[in-house]
């Protein structure tokens, strides 16, 4: 068919899809321009993918309050989720708001990623009702760089209906209550190997519970090792790990759990005593998602002798504003918003993911939520030991951790003895501080 | 410039005829445009290519020189093949490329024997072959990731199916958690790998066998050699070349596998599953030292090169039948 029979040649065509194409393209923007007033501020709001819709909804209430800001929460798979971010702040094209996690809190301030709350008005108002310790979480060489998103400790759990099946009337208070414990559950044929110790790579919130509950320190405030001597308490943690172990009443599996395996190991009724994140009861004591629901009991870390002091690991996640956001006030009314006491609240009362406000610690309906799967006034009474990893501000902390999780886990598998594995540690995080 | 005025236009003594001069460049031009034309249509795909594997390869090799931790980004001395020695006198390297070892070797021994096995059969007049054919090749269509997925389900240590097949069995007494040994761990991501990889294998020697003409076969016959006669004198030399291509792609393929130590093991128990792929994601990834990181994949890279090389040199000629 010639060009000439039709009317239509090669570039005419062209043109006249060009046209076409280009007035589609445009008609999003005619729509847009209408829609928007010229003062609209649109802000980019980041997080890891725990419950997104609830962060959503909290998003639309606040545009709804503030109908000429824009906001959209966009979730981020929460093992990429650093990466993600630092590829962003690299690039030059970060969130306005974000979740920031304890452990990237000093170098993101340093790189200049985020910018500290103090240069807005009013900012004091808002960290005067926290808990001291999610208020230090929240800061970094003096200056304070976000308002909490959630906080929450390491607690110890032990199943109850075990334990009364096995004949035990209170619960362990140390890691010799626990062995005597395990061996019988042990002998009453109830499970075979009724400890776990999450050794997985990337669970080393555990191992710092269990360090702290015992009173012991893993570094000096220069980043120096205290381990394997200078405090013994690793050590002797170390070593009562492999010989329970030896004495098979330590699942050897520890080693491959994290605090998601472990949960899901204790809500399937095949644990009896572990250490897990404190919300996680919530899923454990709750009949959809678990075999023992109502079972799971916490009480306050052990420790190796009867004196405590039974305190574990507290951690704070926070939001914070870029530092490259070109809408700061905008963002900071956000910020201000979805950290504020009440949603800290719901959000409890959803998931019963921590929170950072002490006058929480009295609210009826917080207790009453509580009550229903776990134990209000133990919740606080660990809640007020908790304390944050003293390396937070090293940036070899994650390569080191990782390091010491590997070792530990030689030393429980019997590749290496106790003390060489933690001396391997030290020599480690030396070598990595003089890199 | 020069080969213009030095072109056939040019009248001797320096003059020249403009008409002359214009019909000759002219030619020139045509000719130039010929020779410019191929370089012309093959310029965006040389572009794409600079643009989306020299760049980025010249760029980590740039950054493997470099101190780079992205927890401290501002941070950036050159500090020379600093990231190379490191690597190479670590322990953590040593011990990884040792397990890479292991597993490369295991792994594509029973991949290649496996897959020879499965194509003979394959090959031979037996009942259902079509389907069989038809059957190996479904754990190749697994994505890797559902195939780990799949094999830690297999081996969980709480609700396996393997250790309730033991235990039905009454081969154990109670669940084990197999993949808390070292040396187990190891086994059965090399089973792992080697279930998803056989299918290639089998179906690239099934096609070389299938190419291998009849008469010898036929002659064979006639001259009633024995069958192991057969298969060491000729299908075997026949095959070399398709073998060599698979041992160098598996090869390939598990110097850098990830997926199943990704799921399965996560490098450990301590550190016996952790391969050199594995320690460059972590250092990368998770530790987000890009320099360290970098260097790591170029031992890698270096590695698998020298590994075909070897391949290459020691197998190509035996091959070489025709």
């Amino acid at each position: 068919m010639s060009s000439s029979r039709t009317g239509w040649d090669r570039r005419a065509f062209l043109r006249r899809s060009g046209a076409l194409v280009g007035a589609a393209a445009a008609l999003p923007l005619v729509g847009r321009g209408a829609a928007w007033a010229a003062d609209d501020v649109s802000l980019n709001f980041e997080g890891w993918n725990y419950d997104p819709a609830f962060q959503s909804e909290i998003v639309k209430e606040f545009v709804q309050a503030n109908p000429n800001i824009k906001a959209e929460f966009v979730a981020q798979p929460a093992g990429q989720y650093v990466q993600k971010m630092i590829a962003r702040f690299t690039a030059g094209n970060p969130p306005d708001l974000l979740y920031v996690r304890d452990q990237s809190l000093a170098g993101w301030a340093d790189a200049g990623y985020i910018r500290p709350i103090n240069e807005f008005p009013g900012w004091e108002k808002h960290v005067e009702g926290l808990i001291p310790f999610h208020l230090d979480g929240l800061q970094y060489e003096g200056k304070t760089w976000g308002l909490p998103y959630y906080g929450d400790h390491i607690a110890y759990i032990y199943n109850a209906d075990i334990l009364q099946k096995a004949g035990i009337a209170a619960p362990p208070s140390t890691w010799a209550e626990i062995s005597e414990q395990a061996l019988a559950i042990k002998k009453a044929g109830i499970l075979d190997r009724p400890l776990v110790f999450p050794l997985k790579a990337g669970s080393g919130l555990h191992w710092w519970s269990a360090v702290y509950a015992s009173g012991g320190h893993l570094f000096d405030a220069e980043g120096n090792p205290l381990f394997a001597d200078k405090d013994p308490v690793s050590l002797q943690l170390l070593e009562y790990l492999v010989q329970a172990n030896e004495k098979q009443i330590l699942d050897p599996a520890s080693v491959q759990m994290g605090t998601a395996e472990a949960r899901l190991a204790f809500a399937a009724g095949k644990i009896a005593f572990s250490s897990a994140a404190r919300y996680d009861l919530k899923l454990i004591n709750d009949p959809k998602t678990s075999k023992i629901a109502g079972a799971a009991k916490q009480v306050l870390f052990p420790s190796l002798t009867a004196s405590g002091p039974h305190a574990t690991v507290g951690w704070t996640q926070m939001f914070s504003i870029s530092a490259d956001t070109k809408h700061p006030q905008e963002a900071w009314k956000l910020l201000q918003f979805i950290s504020s006491q009440e949603v800290a609240k719901r959000y409890y009362l959803k998931n019963g993911v921590g929170y950072a406000y002490k006058s929480l610690d009295n609210d009826p309906d917080i207790a009453a939520e509580t009550q229903k799967w776990s134990d209000q006034a133990m919740f606080a009474k660990q809640g007020s030991l908790a304390k944050p990893r003293e390396y937070m501000t090293f940036p070899w902390a994650a390569e080191w951790e990782d390091f010491h999780i590997q070792q530990l886990q030689e030393a429980v598998l019997g590749r290496k003895s106790a003390r060489d594995a933690l001396q391997a540690s030290a020599s480690k995080a030396i070598q990595l501080k003089k890199a | 410039m020069a080969l213009l005025q030095a072109g056939p236009a040019a009248a001797p003594g320096g003059a020249a005829d403009p008409a002359l001069a214009r019909g000759g460049g002219w030619r020139r031009w045509s000719r130039w445009k010929s020779a410019l034309f191929p370089y012309a249509l093959n310029a965006p795909a040389v572009l794409a290519l600079l643009a989306l594997v020299a760049y980025p390869v010249g760029l980590s090799f740039w950054i493997s020189l470099h101190k780079m931790n992205l927890r401290r980004p501002k941070s950036f001395p050159f500090i020379g093949l600093d990231n190379y020695a490191n690597a190479l006198a670590s322990p953590e390297f040593r011990a990884a490329l040792s397990v890479t070892l292991k597993f490369t070797g295991l792994a594509v021994a029973l991949i290649v024997g496996l897959g020879l096995c499965l194509a003979l059969l394959l090959n031979s007049e037996v009942k259902g072959r079509g389907i069989l054919r038809a059957l190996v090749l479904v754990p190749w269509a697994i994505p890797p990731i559902v195939n780990a997925t799949l094999w830690q389900l297999i081996f969980d240590s709480h609700v396996g199916a393997f250790n309730g097949l033991l235990l039905q069995f009454g081969l154990i007494e109670s669940y084990k958690a197999w993949l808390v040994d070292p040396a187990i761990a190891l086994v059965v991501i090399v089973l792992a790998h080697a279930w998803n990889h056989v299918p290639m294998a089998t179906i690239i020697l099934l096609a070389a066998l299938q190419a291998i003409p009849r008469d010898l076969y036929e002659a064979a016959l006639i001259d009633r050699t024995p069958r192991a006669r057969v298969l060491w004198r000729i299908t075997l030399p026949w095959l070399w070349r398709p073998i060599l291509v698979v041992v160098i792609l598996q090869t390939m393929g598990a110097l850098r596998a990830f997926d199943l130590f990704y799921v399965l093991t996560g490098g450990g128990p301590g550190n016996s599953t952790t391969t050199l792929a594995w320690l460059t994601y972590q250092t990368s990834f998770v530790y987000l030292d890009l320099g360290m990181g970098s260097a790591y994949s170029y031992v890698i890279m270096g590695l698998t090169l020298f590994m075909a090389l070897v391949y290459y040199r020691g197998l190509y000629k035996r091959g070489d039948v025709a």
